[in-house]
């Protein structure tokens, strides 16, 4: 999961205003650069750029420069090792995260809306929810072995608590005066849910399914390193097996920067769709 | 449509179990096109009836009809204006969205064979507002966003308006305004308006009939006819001996009143 992914979770769907700590003693630029994201990502390539120097003064087998390691990765890349592995976790990715919010929104939103659901599935979506996912696995390969089943069941689990618990919330985040106002303008329950009940919840579960979204990546990556036959987790476990540390920091790296660049889509995403919320805290 | 009340009561269990009378028995008849409000202190039973006629509550005791139709469940000819219209308003349509909103839950036949954006633009026009159907409501004031409410009400094409606080909420200006809008929509579309108030001044000025009721639900305390000429005027009508001495009159009636 990456960092602007915990953030924006802290921020949303309550949108806050950015802190001004800074607006009585710096300059325009300053207070810019400071309060914006600029000044992390200079952080991040300042330790970069030590590591490379660090690495090219001291050459150490446990910590290869910056520079090596992309040599390898571009090598990976283009024989197709890093590829492969790649597509096939991310595939598990797609189907986990796919199923998960098919699931977390159906249930979450059933149970947040009609009352028999609720109480029907509350105990056992409560209690399978405190099991921790590593308990399962000796079970689940018992029952499923180490096929892509395997994977996706796990991926699943792992991601449809976060989207059924923020749909659920979101569900019942619909006013009174809302229900009201569909009730007086005769709309029937199943308009009412999908006119009023849905659009009310869809922030929240953007949210969760953003939370759900770094959380599969992770598995997905586990699972291939669980079940050791495929995928970037496989990748890397192989690469440490063999010492290639450069292999091990290129699979590293390129699951940062694909969860990274899969968090940023998903924001994108998640703007567009919720953009009348920008205006919340509007004049009056 | 006449709105007959026969004997509404409400009782409310309250939190320890006992029960609170929101509304003793009231008995009233409204006839078709009236502009009737309801005036009292907090706690009158005020909004309880008007949420009985509007549906959204079953009473205790008695019942009410509008036309034929006993209400058991909001009625189809009714519009309900809420006091935090903020809420009522859905958020993530624009303007343009929330009055289609209306047209397509509308009494009757929706209408067809029409050019929706047109109907729409006519909708907000009437209402004094144009060139904001792609605006989202939380970009406008209070007083714009009760004005997008009437429009969306509008659009549904009711018999029947009513109205809680509407205007509670909007400063001064905006509330004048906002109610010679609403006189000129009653008149226009030829509504029933039941409009809750503690507002005497705005009741005595809207209104054909002031309905007082007694505090802490006690029924009607008073119902009386109001005999100002229309249309009516903010600054003529507010300074009309006869709209003086029934607000001396009624002021007196509510704040003497325990």
């Amino acid at each position: 999961m990456s960092s602007s992914d915990v953030f924006s979770e802290a921020v949303s769907p309550v949108k806050k205003q950015r802190s001004d700590f800074l607006s009585d003693s710096a300059s325009g630029f300053a207070r810019t650069f400071f309060s914006s994201r600029a000044f992390g990502w200079t952080i991040v390539l300042v330790l970069l750029a030590v590591w490379q120097i660090v690495a090219s003064i001291y050459p150490m087998p446990q910590l290869p420069a910056l520079s090596d390691i992309y040599r390898t990765w571009v090598e990976q890349v283009v024989n197709g090792d890093l590829i492969v592995a790649l597509a096939d976790t991310m595939r598990i990715t797609a189907i986990g995260f796919v199923v998960a919010t098919v699931v977390g929104i159906i249930l979450g939103f059933l149970m947040g809306r009609v009352t028999v659901i609720w109480g029907a599935a509350e105990p056992s979506v409560e209690l399978v929810r405190q099991i921790p996912i590593s308990a399962l696995l000796p079970l689940l390969i018992l029952y499923l072995g180490i096929a892509d089943s395997f994977k996706i069941t796990i991926v699943v689990l792992a991601a449809s608590f976060p989207i059924l618990l923020n749909t659920f919330a979101g569900a019942r985040s619909v006013s009174k005066t809302m229900r009201q106002t569909a009730q007086t303008f005769q709309l029937s329950w199943l308009q009412a849910q999908l006119e009023i009940g849905l659009p009310a919840a869809l922030p929240y579960i953007l949210v969760g399914m953003r939370q759900a979204l770094g959380v599969t990546l992770v598995i997905a990556v586990v699972t291939g390193m669980l079940a050791g036959n495929s995928g970037i987790g496989y990748y890397i476990l192989q690469a440490q097996q063999v010492l290639d540390i450069r292999a091990l920091f290129a699979g590293i790296l390129t699951v940062a920067a694909v969860g990274y660049v899969l968090n940023a889509i998903f924001l994108v995403i998640e703007h567009r769709l919720t953009r009348w919320r920008t205006f919340s805290s509007g004049q009056h | 449509m006449t709105i007959a009340v026969s004997a509404v009561s409400k009782t409310y269990r309250s939190a320890r179990g006992d029960d609170v009378t929101g509304l003793k028995p009231v008995t009233l008849s409204i006839a078709e096109g009236a502009f009737v409000s309801v005036v009292g202190r907090s706690g009158c039973g005020k909004s309880t009836l008007l949420r009985l006629l509007a549906g959204l509550e079953t009473p205790s005791s008695g019942g009410a009809s509008i036309g034929n139709e006993k209400i058991v469940r909001p009625p189809a000819s009714v519009r309900y204006l809420f006091q935090n219209y903020s809420e009522s308003l859905l958020p993530w349509k624009t303007v343009g969205g929330n009055i289609r909103f209306g047209l397509r839950h509308c009494h009757g036949a929706p209408p067809r064979d029409v050019d929706i954006s047109s109907l729409v633009e006519k909708k907000l026009e009437e209402v004094g507002l144009s060139g904001i159907t792609e605006r989202y409501p939380a970009e406008l004031s209070g007083g714009m966003q009760q004005r997008v409410a009437i429009a969306r009400a509008l659009a549904a094409n009711p018999k029947v308006l009513l109205l809680d606080e509407p205007f509670s909420a909007v400063d001064a200006l905006s509330r004048a305004n906002l109610q010679d809008l609403l006189l000129k929509v009653w008149e226009a579309h030829r509504l029933t308006i039941v409009f809750v108030t503690h507002d005497i001044d705005e009741a005595l000025y809207l209104s054909d009939r002031v309905v007082i009721l007694a505090p802490n639900g006690g029924g009607i305390q008073l119902d009386v006819d109001v005999d100002l000429a229309r249309p009516r005027n903010q600054i003529e009508t507010r300074s009309e001996p006869a709209f003086l001495e029934m607000r001396r009159e009624l002021l007196g009636r509510v704040l003497s009143a325990h």
